[in-house]
């Protein structure tokens, strides 16, 4: 196991190699030059627009200044961002609180609906209670965040008083925030998990647990539950990452800072040490949980071995 | 991880792990009673919709920074009215006749946020670091226009030179961008300075910044040096003036009615009427100095470099309608490049090509583009089709350029909507692919107006994206500039609206307001008077 770790990890450097070289070509690709997006709407001589080219650092050739950036992560320096020449790193620094506080409760709440309603719609199937649940569930799957986190805003923020609308600080400014960006995953959470919870009750094994005389509960918990957490694991997995890195409009209604804004500003911008950062804190973040999902299925299921 | 470890053990572990993780956040989160206590009537809580690209009001772009900065710094003079000056920094201060020289006395009791004192030293190290290129200035290096140097006449006296006439220069030095910045401060924090602190002489100074969340400002207690427009000197009443930065308008109005902010800025022309009818709010709506929305075309390009053509767009565009629908009736339709509150504005531009849809048609007509099938016009085998490039994240830029649309295509002129994200726009409109592009312009300078849109210089990428080049248009802004006799600088102005209007070198549609509300206890707030800079020096909130 420990075997498999080391190599898993070894190998997420060629990984997150192959991933910054894609997105200094990608961002190369897209038309824009930074400089000229830096002086917006304002005039400037050829000359003055060299001069801030060169300040950026934009007149090294590419290979250079893609080296550059890789020499700066080796001594964990990764420039200053071409617009608020703030450091790279205490721009990400800075946000990856708020970004996780908020992607921990959502996912929290995801988790906890997603599963209770997966489960009773998977029991009770056919029923109210599954209609129920299939109908928030389809509702959470299309519902636009934008418009759930302004109602959110307008019902509890300005009609009810019972949460500020906006920012950062108190649990109470999470509460919003986490419910508007948390419901929509557990829509999802919740259809995979009565799927596959269905799948495994119909299982032969399930049958035979039954019929030892095992209390219903056992049955469930034990035997179809832990069975069923394969498929859920690995989406639940990949979900913390979209929360964590993915909740733009989430952030920008709710006026709280966050890394995923931070991205999207930086691509409009074109702000390349700022992109190639956290697109590298992204790619890490993804790596790691997929390892850790992996590794769990080892002990979810003894039948997956490893060595 | 061991081999020991048992599936179960793992499980119960990592549940903790996670457990611990979330918990954790909420636990340094719980409010601290001190925290609740200042939030009290001695701070002001302001929603704003512009984040901060700096602290550095020498050096940014926006609009946002100068906002706060003005508690930041103290200009040299304080404009009270078009054209009319108070001291500042600045006790006194003369032109050379041909306003290529100011001559600067600076009080002598001013200190810097540091404790080092304000010196015309000081000055010159300021103006020479906005035109140096490594400093990246931006609307501060707009401002000081032609500036050579900077000459230190004596401890207190500065003269600031310029390389042609710049009789704009004291509307420049009354914006917070050409604030003065604290040397010292400079030296010492080098890169710092601007991202992360910033040090002049203003009645407010930084406490914290957060980058995309909150600017804090404190109040200086050894401010002293108020200018005489104001109501009182010393200290400023409010202890504290956060900036909140919420983006999203609708979320930025629902803070000032849960009560999280105070005051706001660009409230949604939709919420206008129902914050004016609520007693508990007031709302501020102050017609914008310099120039409103409008149509740029691009003289280069084929078809938009036929007078004709923009002759017709500029007789059909239904400016009434697009301020009631797009804008709920807040904006007014626009006149000429100036906006009616600026020195110099043409009334007569109003009257002159007033729409008329018919003679918009007979002008097509006679310049040879014949009616088609498909209701577009032709010539010689080209269709009437206009690119118009705009950046997609405003939507109002698309209401607008839909708007313009369906207004000229009854007319026969087919418009094509190229919506662009920001890099993607700007490499296209800076290489002059469109026909038809957005301008939109803040300032008090009717001079700086007209040289930003119509100077040649400004052509080829730069701010002229008419790519308008004409000598005489030159000529007569670079008069503009060098006129300090207001009667001779008003003639020149209408002449050059009535050439801008005559030649339809671009359409314009909308003249803005800013708009601001806040709460009805906060009262004591200075506005400039183009509407750009709220400044709370003066304000208190009632208890």
């Amino acid at each position: 196991m420990l075997e498999y770790i080391a190599k898993r990890l070894l190998l997420t450097i060629p990984t997150i190699l192959a991933i910054t070289v894609v997105v200094f070509l990608i961002l190369q690709a897209v038309p824009g030059d930074p400089a000229i997006i830096f002086l917006g709407e304002r005039s400037a001589t050829p000359e003055r627009l060299e001069a801030i080219r060169r300040s950026m650092g934009l007149d090294r050739p590419l290979g250079v200044q893609y080296l550059d950036f890789l020499r700066g992560i080796v001594r964990g320096n990764l420039g200053r961002s071409l617009f608020s020449r703030l450091p790279v790193v205490s721009e990400i620094l800075i946000r990856i609180p708020p970004s996780t506080q908020l992607a921990v409760a959502a996912f929290l709440l995801a988790i906890a609906l997603g599963l209770v309603l997966g489960i009773v719609s998977a029991l009770w199937r056919s029923t109210w209670l599954d209609v129920g649940a299939i109908l928030f569930a389809i509702l959470g799957v299309s519902m636009p965040i934008f418009w759930l986190a302004s109602m959110l805003i307008f019902v509890f923020a300005l009609t009810l008083g019972w949460f500020p609308a906006t920012g950062m600080g108190g649990w109470n400014r999470l509460v919003l925030p986490a419910l508007a960006l948390g419901l929509i995953s557990s829509a999802t959470l919740a259809r995979l998990v009565r799927s596959s919870v269905l799948e495994v009750l119909s299982q032969p094994f399930v049958t035979t647990a039954r019929s030892k005389g095992l209390a219903e509960m056992t049955v469930l918990v034990r035997h179809v539950l832990k069975n069923a957490s394969i498929p859920v694991i690995t989406v639940m997995g990949l979900q913390f990452g979209t929360l964590l890195s993915g909740a733009v409009i989430t952030e920008t209604v709710f006026a709280r800072p966050g890394v995923g804004k931070l991205l999207i500003d930086a691509i409009l911008n074109k702000d390349f040490p700022v992109v190639q950062g956290v697109v590298l804190l992204i790619a890490l973040v993804y790596v790691l949980i997929n390892l850790v999902v992996d590794v769990s299925y080892a002990f979810l299921d003894p039948r997956i071995r490893f060595d | 991880m061991s081999k020991g470890m048992t599936r179960r053990r793992f499980l119960r572990v990592a549940g903790a792990g996670i457990g611990a993780t979330a918990l954790a956040p909420f636990l340094r989160m719980a409010p601290h009673p001190a925290v609740v206590l200042a939030q009290s009537q001695d701070t002001l809580t302001y929603g704003m919709s512009l984040p901060p690209d700096t602290l550095d009001v020498t050096v940014t772009t926006s609009t946002g920074v100068g906002r706060i900065g003005l508690h930041v710094v103290d200009p040299l003079v304080w404009q009270v009215r078009p054209g009319e000056f108070a001291p500042g920094l600045a006790t006194s201060w003369t032109a050379s006749p041909d306003a290529t020289a100011y001559t600067f006395t600076l009080r002598d009791d001013v200190k810097f946020q540091d404790g080092t004192p304000l010196t015309a030293e000081a000055l010159k190290v300021t103006f020479d670091r906005i035109v140096d290129p490594n400093t990246k200035s931006q609307t501060a290096f707009s401002f000081i226009g032609p500036y050579d140097k900077t000459e230190v006449l004596s401890r207190n006296q500065a003269r600031v030179r310029f390389k042609h006439p710049y009789a704009a220069f004291l509307d420049a030095a009354s914006t917070p961008y050409l604030g003065i910045i604290s040397p010292a401060a400079l030296k010492k924090y080098g890169a710092d300075f601007g991202p992360v602190v910033f040090v002049s002489t203003g009645p407010y100074s930084i406490q914290s910044y957060q980058t995309g969340t909150e600017v804090v400002l404190v109040r200086n207690i050894n401010y002293n040096w108020a200018s005489r427009v104001f109501k009182h000197n010393g200290p400023p009443y409010l202890q504290r003036i956060t900036y909140k930065i919420i983006i999203e308008q609708s979320t930025r109005l629902a803070t000032l009615e849960t009560g999280e902010t105070q005051f706001i800025d660009d409230v949604p022309t939709t919420d206008v009427e129902r914050l004016k009818a609520n007693r508990n709010y007031v709302v501020l709506e102050i017609p914008q100095a310099g120039s409103g929305w409008s149509l740029m075309f691009n003289q280069q390009r084929q078809p938009a470099n036929d007078l004709a053509v923009r002759r017709a767009i500029q007789l059909s565009v239904d400016k009434e309608g697009m301020a009631k629908a797009v804008w709920n009736g807040v904006y007014k339709p626009a006149c000429s490049p100036l906006t009616p509150n600026l020195f110099g504005f043409d009334p007569e531009t109003c009257k002159k090509y007033a729409r008329n849809v018919d003679q918009a048609r007979r002008v097509l007509d006679e310049a040879g583009w014949q009616m088609g099938p498909d209701g577009i016009r032709t010539k010689g085998g080209q269709r009437l089709t206009l690119d118009f490039y705009f950046q997609a994240e405003n939507i109002k830029n698309r209401e607008m350029a839909a708007f313009v649309q369906a207004s000229v295509k009854p007319i026969g002129i087919d418009i094509a909507l190229q919506s662009r994200a920001r890099p993607a726009y700007f490499a296209a409109v800076r290489q002059g692919q469109h026909h038809i592009q957005f301008w939109w312009e803040t300032g008090t300078d009717a001079g700086e107006i007209l040289r930003i849109l119509f100077h040649s210089s400004n052509a080829g990428g730069g701010t002229n994206r008419n790519n308008y080049r004409n000598a005489d248009m030159d000529k007569l802004i670079e008069q503009i500039e060098g006129e300090v006799d207001p009667k001779k600088r008003k003639e020149l102005l209408v002449k050059a609206q009535q050439k801008v209007m005559d030649e339809a070198i671009m359409a314009f549609l909308v003249d803005p307001p800013s708009i601001y509300a806040h709460h009805r206890t906060l009262s004591g707030i200075w506005v400039d008077w183009g509407g750009n800079y709220p400044y709370f020096y003066d304000a208190r909130i009632a208890k």
